[in-house]
């Protein structure tokens, strides 16, 4: 085989490529800082001291009513309250089965049946690949089997945004949790009117 | 802490006077009456006080606190609003950088919105130091991106890069400004002193991010939007005639708190932090994701960088 050696340099060349482009990206920030100051700079890194508290949707785990509570939240009602005991129906698993209840429910989700992610043993769970059971505030856990790539951004602050302090010794942090922004029955980003756009006369770029 | 003495030392000496000497004799009188226009244009507005304030970095604790109450008396006069406005220096041990996912950002403008309010922009003109330009997939080309769309975002076909002050290390605006009235600070902020500024928009036209804004006008903001939290080089409200331009929120920043533009992010798009602090999430996303820098041919290193998942 001719063609296999060569493949391999090629292989090579791509690689070096990719390490002296991360190099550089690496060293890249940093480099001009040794330029412009001379005596080394000891780096400020805050002690751990404030909390960085993930908020869950009001009423998470229930099933969210038209009343509404003194702090304008959906009053849920416990799935156990219907779900306690199954009887004689049928386990559903795609929406479209929903017939008599949750009708309003859009499920598009990739393939994912009713129970990759709902207990069905006890309504008010969630459960793991693994048959593990889990809250619904720790929802989380749930996603992040799935798509770690996000899960593991959102861990080191590259997904899912923040509210508060990036000095954590001056103060805490607010974040939202993955249903917060996706719901887990269709979790496409929805589309959104942007804000208005400015009014200078230089504005657009595009065409000067 | 900048002691006064490390202020003085900071500044080479040139006054904005003799500055604007070499000016009119390198270019000429039509040039020097051109470029001199807007300052003729504020002489109404502009008090003694104000003519004869010293540059920033040339002022002494106890004249920067005189300058601070009298802009804070001038703010309550002309537009009725209470504001403190500090002078904050920089942290000791930190660099700040700044990183936005394109993978993420849906072009929703909440940032641009956040800045135009934190800052204190003109009404009027819906000014922002944010510019969200909707781009054809395939492309990073700012220069072929809009930012005048206005229908559901994100379009089919189409990504979203706001584009800021990339606060360059090797600044092409700080090098152009005839009387320093721009600099960079230790944090790798690149500050504006709007009372320095002289308005010859040679910073503007410099820079290859569109990043600056001129005030062609006064300012117009009622009363009761004003944001009265206002540092010195960042959100005081700017006199007509200057320079202006995204400082990281350097008046929440340097007080450790998130930039406005974060906040607001409803997507979570926007990474900010300490470059110098390996366990910060700005270093993390340098060192994992795949980190592109806009312009990167200008070899102007930037503090601001864009990624994807
Ligand atoms: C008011 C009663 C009621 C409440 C409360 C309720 N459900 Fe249901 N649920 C039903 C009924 C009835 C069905 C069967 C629907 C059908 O056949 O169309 C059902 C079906 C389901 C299914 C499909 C699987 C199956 O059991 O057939 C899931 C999953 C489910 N519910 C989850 C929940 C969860 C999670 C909650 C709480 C957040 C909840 N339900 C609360 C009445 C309820
Ligand atoms: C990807 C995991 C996942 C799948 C698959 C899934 N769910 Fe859910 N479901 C959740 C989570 C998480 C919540 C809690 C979200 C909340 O309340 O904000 C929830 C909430 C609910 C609720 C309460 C909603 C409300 O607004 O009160 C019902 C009912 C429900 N699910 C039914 C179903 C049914 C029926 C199916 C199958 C067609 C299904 N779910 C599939 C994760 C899932
Ligand atoms: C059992 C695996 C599994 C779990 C658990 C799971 N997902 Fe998914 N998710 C998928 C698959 C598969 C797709 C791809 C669907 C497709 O391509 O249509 C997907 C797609 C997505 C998308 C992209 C949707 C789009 O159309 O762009 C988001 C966002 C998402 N999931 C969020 C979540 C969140 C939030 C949770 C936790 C509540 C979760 N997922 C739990 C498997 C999972
Ligand atoms: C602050 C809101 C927010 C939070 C919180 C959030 N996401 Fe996202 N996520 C987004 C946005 C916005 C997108 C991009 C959607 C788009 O491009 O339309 C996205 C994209 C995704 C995608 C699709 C990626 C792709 O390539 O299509 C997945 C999967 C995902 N998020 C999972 C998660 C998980 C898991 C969590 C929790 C650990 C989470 N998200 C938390 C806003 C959020």
């Amino acid at each position: 085989m001719t063609s296999f050696p060569r493949r391999r340099a090629i292989n090579l060349a791509v690689a070096i490529a990719v390490a002296i482009v991360l190099a550089a990206l690496l060293t890249f920030p940093f480099r001009s800082l040794s330029n412009s100051d001379a005596q080394a700079v000891v780096p400020y890194i805050p002690e751990r001291l404030h909390p960085v508290t993930i908020k869950t949707p009001a009423g998470i785990g229930t099933l969210r009513t038209e009343q509404r509570d003194i702090h304008g939240n959906p009053v849920g009602v416990a799935c156990s309250t219907c779900h306690a005991d199954s009887g004689d129906r049928p386990l559903i698993e795609r929406s479209a089965e929903l017939t008599v209840f949750h009708t309003d429910l859009k499920f598009a989700h990739g393939q994912l049946s009713c129970s990759s992610c709902h207990n069905p043993d006890d309504r008010d769970l969630l459960r793991l690949a693994d048959g593990q059971k889990i809250a619904f505030v720790d929802t989380m856990q749930l996603c992040a089997q799935c798509h770690g790539t996000q899960h593991r951004s959102y861990e080191n602050g590259a997904h899912g945004g923040m509210v508060g302090y990036w000095d954590l010794s001056k103060g805490g942090r607010e974040r939202n949790d993955c249903v917060a922004c996706h719901d887990p029955h269709q979790p496409a980003y929805p589309q959104v009117m942007p804000a208005p756009p400015p009014r200078d006369r230089f504005f657009n770029v595009k065409g000067h | 802490m900048s002691t006064p003495t490390d202020k003085k030392t900071e500044a080479n000496g040139v006054t904005r006077r003799t500055a604007v000497k070499a000016l009119g004799a390198t270019l000429g009188a039509a040039a020097f009456a051109k470029a001199m226009a807007p300052l003729k244009s504020w002489t109404s507005e502009l008090s003694v006080d104000e003519f004869l304030q010293k540059h920033y970095r040339e002022l002494t604790p106890e004249a920067m606190q005189e300058v601070l109450r009298r802009l804070e008396q001038n703010t309550l006069e002309q537009y009725g609003a209470e504001v403190t406005i500090e002078d904050l220096p920089p942290i000791e041990g930190v660099q700040f950088g700044y990183a936005l996912n394109l993978s993420v950002c849906t072009g929703c403008r909440k940032c641009a919105e956040a800045c135009h309010k934190e800052n204190n922009h003109d009404r009027a003109t819906n000014n922002s130091y944010i510019r969200v330009l909707e781009m054809e997939q395939g492309s990073m080309d700012m220069e072929r991106g809009t930012a005048a769309y206005d229908h559901a975002v994100p379009a089919p076909g189409k990504f979203y890069m706001p584009v800021q002050c990339h606060q360059c290390d090797n600044a092409p605006c700080v090098d152009v400004c005839p009387v320093q009235a721009t600099w960079k600070e230790k944090d790798g902020v690149v500050v504006v002193d709007y009372n320095w500024c002289i308005g010859c928009r040679y910073c503007e036209a410099a820079c290859p991010y569109h990043a600056r804004r001129f005030n062609w006008k006064k300012p117009e903001i009622p009363a009761e939007e004003i944001n009265p939290v206002q540092a010195y080089l960042a959100n005081r409200i700017r006199p007509k005639g200057v320079v202006e331009k995204c400082h990281f929120c350097l008046h929440r920043t340097r007080k450790g708190k998130l930039p406005a533009c974060l906040e607001a992010c409803p997507t979570g798009a926007r990474v900010f932090g300490n470059l110098l602090d390996p366990k910060s999430e700005i270093r993390w996303v340098l060192e994992n994701k795949r980190v592109y820098v806009l312009k990167e041919e200008l070899g102007l290193r930037p503090r601001f960088f864009y990624f994807f998942d």
